[in-house]
């Protein structure tokens, strides 16, 4: 599903002022986006914004040529801090968004142990979000986002809280979810590698008032090995002078 | 373990608080602990004492589970809406502070007699407990969960049962487990009139009657009653927020509490229980002489063997945490308990702490004199462990604490204190002290290494198995003086020439350049030499009887 951001603001009670001005970008179906800026300039509040979590001032969102205020239903996202019950089980977790729509009970353990095992977490089922490692924790938030077959994945800095060898893999493992599953995605990230690993394009924000500074288009997004290729640093570099700016 | 053995740490020590009380108060209004438990063990075979517990039960247990049904939507209505939260909160918190049991005339009046106005009462002072926890516990609920739930797809309905309710219920559970004690206060309030039924009439009727041992069981009813409400909560509160429990260290809660058992034998282990052997026999001599003159009861001779038992577990136990710094350097010592991390520091103390309370008990239950003397005698005992690092004769002071044994066991039977039975004692001492310098040879070269002083560390074994030898003589005399002074027979006097072979072969069995056989000098022959003078005296004074 595509994704159209037209003219976007989103201004806070008055003496915050404005915090996104004019953003305009679009996602293709099935394309990914990379969102990189200063930390506080109003990444995370675009994001509640297309996850339908906060409404915008002024401008449109265009989801499937359907103009709408948010990308209901068919999106999920994945929060900082990946935003799991303590309360429930990794199972329950997981199974959430589904029972939330009403799901068939055996639907539901179908998908969860279809999950579980994709994503490595074969035998943690009933185990609580304490008893995981981060990058565990991780991939229960993303099988969780995943569990409910949503066309748009919004993720606010999933892999910000984890050391670097388990943020590596964990991106491998969106990348090669992004590819059997055809997702649309908006990535938000403060790192400048993970957004060139994991955008095909990547937009680039201002300090506030936010608005787009760049729009880069990333061609080399998704080749095989790219953290060993040359275009990998060139693109970096480009994207460092970019927000340099 | 802990939860297991704090309740029972915790109870030994109550029950010494109430005897050591009811002795100096030594008054009717406060009868001592044993007489009052066997008051409770009785009542807890007759239907009255069951009927008003019954009924006591219900209205507390009811008023809580009343007080949680009403409390805990309400608390979680004022948390999460804010329209409610501004129209509601001042009256809760208007009202809160009053206390609202001064209204009980009121709600009899209104309510009537009967268990309502009684259950009203108590649900109702829990009730506003639960509301201000659980209405706190929503208001601080982390913004993300909530965002998060939304993100699935969640609506504001099922928000309530799959955010807000799991995450209030542990705060609304630890609210209740903290009213158990409010809610049998008021209780006991609300039954103390009006009413002919229920533990707390029942309390004030026996304090009418003046049958204060009644009066007794009825409190101690009422105390279980809310202890057992208190471990239910614990128990729900556990079993339904597992969650909240699986945090680092809180997890092992659930682990070691089925290792009681393992925890003890471990325990019993490091104190070398089995040991008990050498010293015992000598208590148990003590208490044969004593009882030519004194009468000997069957409760009598088994608190002696409690209090022998505790004091030693206690000491020997407090020993080994003294010394658990050396005994992890030693590799001979290495494996022991404390060391090798099998048993935590924190269990090892609490057992001594329960040992030793043990002992007091017991010592409580023999006479006055024995309560008053057992606390120096665990101050003597637990001081051998320091004597190690300031004295090379730390061995003469080791039998000393021993030696203490007979004595008291002596005096508990007799109640007073006789020169010949220290014959005994230094008997006693004497042969402790031969043969733990025999057995320090064993740690000669890391006792000088470590600083720490015995005879063999500081003059070499050759000069220490002179030192144990010449012990042992002296032994060997006080053992013949025994039977000299308490005019003892023919059957002591073979015993006496077994126990002169004995020794012999000990110091036959090490030489100083050869330690290999000092387990086997030590256990067995040890414990042969006490049997054998035990049994020496226990068959002279049969005969005796004959």
């Amino acid at each position: 599903m595509s994704i159209q951001v037209n003219r976007l603001s989103k201004t806070f009670a008055p003496q915050q002022g404005v915090v996104l001005e004019q953003i305009s970008f679009t996602v293709p179906s099935g394309e990914t986006l990379a969102v990189i800026g200063p930390s506080g300039c109003g990444k995370t509040t675009l994001l509640y914004i297309l996850a339908g979590l906060q409404e915008a001032s002024s401008g449109t969102i265009t989801i499937n040529e359907q103009a709408q205020g948010w990308a209901d239903g068919r999106s999920a996202m994945i929060l900082q801090n990946f935003g799991l019950f303590p309360w429930k089980t990794v199972r329950a977790n997981i199974a959430l968004g589904l029972k939330l729509r009403r799901t068939p009970e055996r639907v539901c353990r179908q998908v969860t142990a279809t999950l579980l095992a994709e994503l490595g977490l074969d035998g943690l089922a009933e185990r609580y979000p304490i008893q995981l490692s981060g990058g565990q924790q991780q991939r229960v938030a993303i099988a969780r986002a995943l569990a409910t077959r949503p066309d748009i994945l919004l993720m606010d800095e999933p892999f910000s809280s984890l050391d670097a060898m388990t943020r590596e893999r964990l991106q491998n493992l969106l990348l090669s979810l992004w590819q059997q599953r055809k997702l649309t995605y908006v990535l938000v990230t403060h790192s400048v590698e993970e957004a060139v690993f994991l955008g095909r394009t990547i937009l680039i924000l201002s300090d506030r008032p936010t608005r787009v500074k760049a729009l880069i288009r990333n061609d080399e997004f998704g080749l095989p090995a790219l953290r060993t290729k040359n275009c990998y640093f060139d693109r970096i570099r480009q994207v460092r002078r970019a927000m340099e700016v | 373990m802990l939860i297991f053995s704090r309740y029972l740490l915790c109870s030994a020590l109550l029950v010494c608080a109430w005897k050591a009380a009811a002795m100096l108060l030594s008054s009717a209004i406060l009868p001592p602990p044993e007489t009052a438990l066997i008051a409770f063990g009785r009542a807890l075979k007759t239907g009255w004492f069951w009927k008003h517990f019954g009924v006591s039960a219900y209205r507390v247990s009811a008023a809580m589970a009343v007080a949680w049904l009403i409390a805990m939507p309400i608390g979680i209505l004022l948390g999460y809406y804010r329209k409610a939260d501004a129209l509601l909160s001042p009256f809760v918190f208007l009202t809160y502070p009053v206390p609202k049991i001064v209204l009980l005339p009121v709600f009899l009046v209104v309510f009537g007699l009967g268990d309502f106005a009684k259950i009203f009462m108590i649900a109702l002072i829990i009730g506003y407990q639960i509301v201000v926890a659980v209405r706190d516990a929503v208001l601080g609920l982390d913004r993300k969960y909530i965002d998060s739930f939304c993100s699935l797809g969640g609506g504001p309905a099922r928000i309530i049962r799959h955010v807000v309710l799991p995450a209030a219920l542990p705060h609304a559970f630890t609210a209740l487990r903290i009213g158990t004690g409010t809610g049998i206060a008021v209780l006991f309030f609300v039954e103390s009139f009006a009413t002919s039924t229920g533990l707390g009439f029942f309390i004030m009727d026996a304090w009418g009657r003046f049958a204060y041992d009644d009066m007794f069981v009825g409190i101690i009813g009422m105390s279980l009653l809310g202890v057992m409400l208190y471990e239910f909560f614990n128990y729900l509160e556990k079993t339904v927020c597992a969650w909240k429990y699986l945090k680092a260290g809180r997890m092992s809660f659930v682990k070691s509490e089925n290792s009681v058992v393992g925890h003890i034998r471990l325990f019993g282990r490091m104190i070398k229980f089995s040991h008990t052997v050498f010293a015992l026999p000598f208590a148990l001599a003590a208490v044969v002489l004593a009882q030519r003159e004194h009468e000997l009861t069957v409760p009598l001779l088994l608190w002696i063997l409690v209090a022998m038992v505790g004091a030693r577990s206690a000491a020997m136990g407090f020993n080994r945490i003294v010394d658990a710094r050396y005994d992890g350097l030693n590799p001979r010592t290495a494996q022991r308990a404390i060391p090798a991390g099998a048993l935590s520091m924190r269990s090892a103390i609490v057992l001594v702490v329960l040992f030793a309370a043990v002992f007091v008990l017991a010592a409580a239950m023999i006479s006055p004199i024995c309560l008053y003397l057992s606390g120096p005698v665990l101050l003597v005992l637990c001081g051998y462990s320091y004597t190690k690092r300031f004295t090379s004769f730390s061995h003469l002071y080791l039998g000393f604490a021993i030696a203490l044994a007979p004595l008291g066991a002596w005096i508990a039977v007799t109640g007073g204190f006789d020169p010949s039975i220290s014959v005994l004692s230094i008997a006693l001492l004497a042969y402790i002290a031969g043969f733990d310098i025999l057995y320090a040879c064993q740690d000669a070269a890391f006792d000088r290494q470590a600083g720490l002083f015995s005879i063999p560390a500081r003059w070499g074994p050759r000069v220490a198995f002179h030192v144990s030898a010449g012990l042992h003589l002296i032994a060997f005399i006080c053992f013949f003086l025994i039977m000299i002074f308490f005019d003892l027979g023919l059957i002591y006097l073979v015993a006496l020439l077994i126990m002169g072979v004995l020794l012999i072969i000990e110091h036959n069995l090490v030489k100083p350049h050869d330690l290999d056989r000092i387990q086997v000098a030590f256990f067995h022959v040890n414990s042969a030499i006490s049997i054998v003078m035990f049994l020496g005296i226990l068959g002279d004074e049969l005969l005796r009887r004959i």
